[in-house]
Order: structure tokens, then sequence, then C-alpha cells
């Protein structure tokens, strides 16, 4: 590794294979931009749609949104610290976890797992396209194809230019828009408990939804916080990009949908809300910028995740493959049964995040080193697939049973386990 | 401070004029107007178009500069603009 002298790298390279050199780091705004074009995805509108359907008031949904968004905001300061720490991506870190093969099982599943999420970004981008301009939906994906490349191609680099533009415009225009639109809904009249309204039967419910949706994000922090300078960045970008996007944001958003929808929908779907409140040209654009900050982090990530698995190729490269793979997706028209897939598969994930908290905040204080694996020469550790395994079995029960926060089940059961059976390396150096 | 700097600060000043303009535009000026009015589909439309290239400019700025094409500088903390 010769990160800090290496200069001529190009304007494609992403240091997906040396870490980040101080003279790359961003401001901490500038890792808030890109975490709150993650959190977008239109997530904020459907949620305030969901909200504003609901038949709880106001302060308790505030309150799931603190509540919910303090869970998360502890993952992923201290998971996003990680990165600061170690300036390279998740798919690196997991060698410390699973060993250097290991952790090839680790990113092909995610690949997997991820594939189906990044396809419907594009999916959804083409659809909007189609919606609001006409144009063939079998042109529509290309189009959509070409936006999400243009910004994933330099991973941080053009991904931070889009969210410079489009952050901005959600925090100040979108926001203006859904104060408005809060003046031109006749609240009295118009009541709780629509059809598109989310249910939820007791308060934690509402708070578990809160946390189940966005758990999983937290162990692909690494891949942006390699790009901050120091631990106390992280926190300030995490912190206002969990509390302006999650709760300012979704909050607020329960105005467009109060204004755009009635009885008569059954969906709280972000491209009618907004296309009812500002009209085709407006609307349009502002989906399209909600799905496309979301789908570009997608490829990014995954491509990270290929470089791990043969690093000989460049990561632009595995951009462009994936991107190609999520069209043949599309138009195989397989997309949906893909989705039912992945949705099965997402209950593996919160399992990360607890054994990366162990691995570099526990472990350590109890006489684990962090590079155990590279001292000892591990290179598949079947050590840390136990507590995942075991971890996941946990989530689907609690969420099957009805418990709240099978997430934080699963990743305080990956935490616990994962710390024991490591203590077999303890002073084995 | 060097003169590309400074060309730079100029060019986020211009940027962020165009927010305040944009968001004057678009999102002040509706206030006046009602949905689905001819009137809120100009100011909308015009408010983001400044507003997006201004936020361009103001935060966007690594675009001006000809190292961050080559992938040999980008803003950052102690390196905010790129040196002469």
């Amino acid at each position: 590794m010769s990160g800090e002298s290496s200069k001529e790298k190009g304007f494609l390279y992403d240091w997906e294979l040396e870490r980040v050199p101080e003279g790359m780091t961003r401001p901490w705004w500038n890792l808030a931009y890109i975490e709150m074009g993650l959190f977008a995805s239109g997530f904020g509108i459907m949620m305030g749609g969901l909200f504003a359907g609901s038949n709880w008031p106001w302060y308790s949904i505030l309150s799931w949104l603190i509540i919910g968004n303090l869970i998360l905001l502890m993952f992923y300061v201290l998971i996003g610290s990680i990165g600061v720490k170690e300036r390279v991506p998740t798919s690196y870190i997991a060698e410390k976890l699973f060993g250097p093969y290991g952790a090839k099982v680790f990113n092909a599943v995610l690949l997997i797992g991820v594939l189906a999420w990044a396809a419907l970004g594009v999916h959804q981008i083409a659809l909007a396209i189609t919606t609001f301009t006409g144009v063939d939906p079998s042109i529509t994906p290309i189009i959509a194809l070409i936006f999400v490349l243009l910004s994933s191609i330099a991973g941080y680099k053009t991904i931070a230019v889009l969210s410079e533009m489009a952050i901005p415009f959600f925090y100040v225009l979108v926001l203006l828009w859904a104060i408005y639109f809060g003046f031109k809904v006749n609240w009295n009249a118009w009541g709780l408990n629509q059809p598109w309204g989310g249910y939820w039967p007791t308060f934690w419910s509402g708070v578990t939804y809160v946390v189940g949706l966005n758990i999983m994000a937290s162990f692909l922090c690494p891949n942006w916080s390699r790009y901050a300078k120091s631990t106390k960045d992280v926190v300030k970008a995490s912190t206002t990009a969990l509390f302006t996007g999650m709760i300012v944001l979704s909050f607020l958003m329960s105005t467009f949908a109060a204004y755009a929808l009635t009885p008569q929908d059954t969906f709280a779907d972000p491209s009618i809300i907004l296309a009812r409140c500002l009209g085709p040209l407006v609307g349009g654009f502002g989906v399209v910028l909600l799905i496309w900050t979301t789908a570009d982090n997608d490829f990014w990530y995954l491509s990270l995740s290929a470089v791990q698995l043969y690093p000989r190729i460049p990561r632009w490269i595995y951009n462009i493959a994936l991107l190609v793979g999520s069209l043949a997706i599309i138009y195989a028209g397989v997309l949906y049964r893909y989705i039912e897939f992945a949705s099965l598969l997402a209950v593996i994930w919160s399992a990360i995040p607890g054994m990366l908290i162990s691995h570099y905040y526990v472990l350590p204080r109890m006489g684990v080193d962090v590079d155990v694996l590279k001292h000892r020469n591990i290179k598949f550790n079947v050590i840390a697939f136990i507590p995942w395994v075991v971890a996941a079995v946990t989530a689907y029960y609690m969420s099957q049973g009805g418990l709240p926060f099978p997430e934080l089940g699963a990743a305080a059961t990956s935490l616990v386990l994962y710390t024991l059976l490591m203590l077999v390396y303890k002073g084995r150096r | 401070m060097g003169k590309r700097a400074q060309t730079l600060k100029k060019i986020r000043m211009f940027g962020l004029v165009l927010m305040l303009l944009g968001a004057f535009l678009g999102g002040l000026l509706i206030y006046m107007t009602e949905p689905g009015t001819a009137e809120f589909a100009v100011y909308t439309s015009f408010g983001t178009l400044v507003f997006c290239v201004g936020a361009l400019m103001t935060f966007g700025y690594e675009v001006f500069v000809r190292e961050f094409w080559k992938g040999t500088w980008v803003p950052g903390p102690g390196h905010e603009y790129p040196e002469d």
C-alpha cells in the first residue's frame, strides 16, 4: 500500500484498493450530503404518506422518529468511525472479521442480495421518466442507466457532485414547498386513518418500523466515512443527516401526502404525490432526483464489494457491468421475483453491525487484537459465520412472532456470540 | 490566497446568490399563487433551475478545477482550494 504518496490514480479511481490519503479527505458537510442522498430515495415522502394516513397523533410519530433515529445514530457513529480508522471500504473491513477468503463469501452474498434493490432503483427512475415524459417504457431503463452511470462511475467524486446539487434542493426548496402545502390542507376536515396509511398497532411497533428500515445500511457506512478527516466529522455528518433527513424531511412530507392523496388512493406513491402537488415537470424532476441519489450509492457499494472478490479489475468496470446486469434483470422481467428473494435475504444483514461493533470496540478491551486473523494467517474465519447465522435466525423468529426490534435483537445476538467465540484468539498471537 | 482560490470563491459567492434567488422565486413567490396554476408552475420550474445551478456552483465548485478531473485534488479540510 502506497496510499499517501499515490497521486496519479486518475479520475475514476475511488481509492478502492488503498487507504484514502489525507489529501483526499472531504469536509463533514460533504459526508452528510452523501448520507442524506442515501436516505432520500422517496423514503421521506413515502413515510410522510404513511404517517399522514396512520391513526396516530403527530407527537407519537415524531417520538418514533426521534427514538428510532437515536438508536440508528449510535450504529452509524460507531461503524462510521471504523471507516475513519481503517480508511478502506466495508468490503475490505470484512476481511478483519471473516478473513480474506471468508470476506469473499460475505461480499458475494452482499452482491446477490443488494443488486435487486439497485436494479429496482434503475427501474423506478425509468418508470418515473415514462410517467412524466411519456417516453416509451422500453427505452427509459437505458436513460435511467446513463443517469446512474454518470453519478456512480467515479465513486465518491461523482456521487458527491450529484449530491451537492440535489441535497440543497431537497432541504431548501422541497421543505419550503412542504410548508406551503401544509397551509393548503384543511387539517380539521381531513382526519386520520386513510387507506394508504401505515398501520402500527403499538407505539413500539412504530419505532421498530423506523429502526428496521435503516439499520442494515449502518454496516455500509465505512464506504463513505473512509473519506472523513476525523471521527468528529463522522459524528457531525451522521447527526445532521439523520436528524434533518429522517426526522424533519419525513415528518414534513406528510403535508404533501395530505394535500395530494384521496381516500381512493391505496398507496403513498412518491411519484403520484409529487406530480399532484408540483406538476409533471418539477414533480418528475424531484422524483428522479430522489431515487437517483440512492441508486448510485447502491451501485457504488456493490462495485466496491466486487473489487474485493477480484481486485485486478478496476471498480468502475464493475460499476458498468453491474448496471448492465441490472438492465438485463429489468428487461428479462424477473426484477420483482428477484426483489421477493432479496427481501427474504434482508433478514441476514442486521447481524453484521453487531459483529463490527464487537470486533472494533469490545474484543480489543478483552485482549483480542483487531488484526488477529492477519497475525495468525487465518484466511477463512469459520467462527464469524456462526453468530451471523444464529443472529439471522433470531431476527427471523422475532419478526415472525411480532416482537419489537428484531434487527436490534439480531445485532445484540451477533455481538454477544461473536465476542464469546472470538475469545479463543485471546492472547495467542 | 492564490488567484485560482479567489476565482473559485467568486464562483461560490455567485452560486450562493443564485440559490437565494432560486429560493425566493421557487420557494417564496409561490405563496402568492394557488397550486396547479400557470404562475405556480413557472415559479417552481424557474426557481428549481436557478437554485440547482446555484447549488452546483456553491457546493460542487470542484467541477471547475482541472485537477479534480485528473483525480489529483478534491476539496476537503486543509485543501479547500487548489494551489496555483
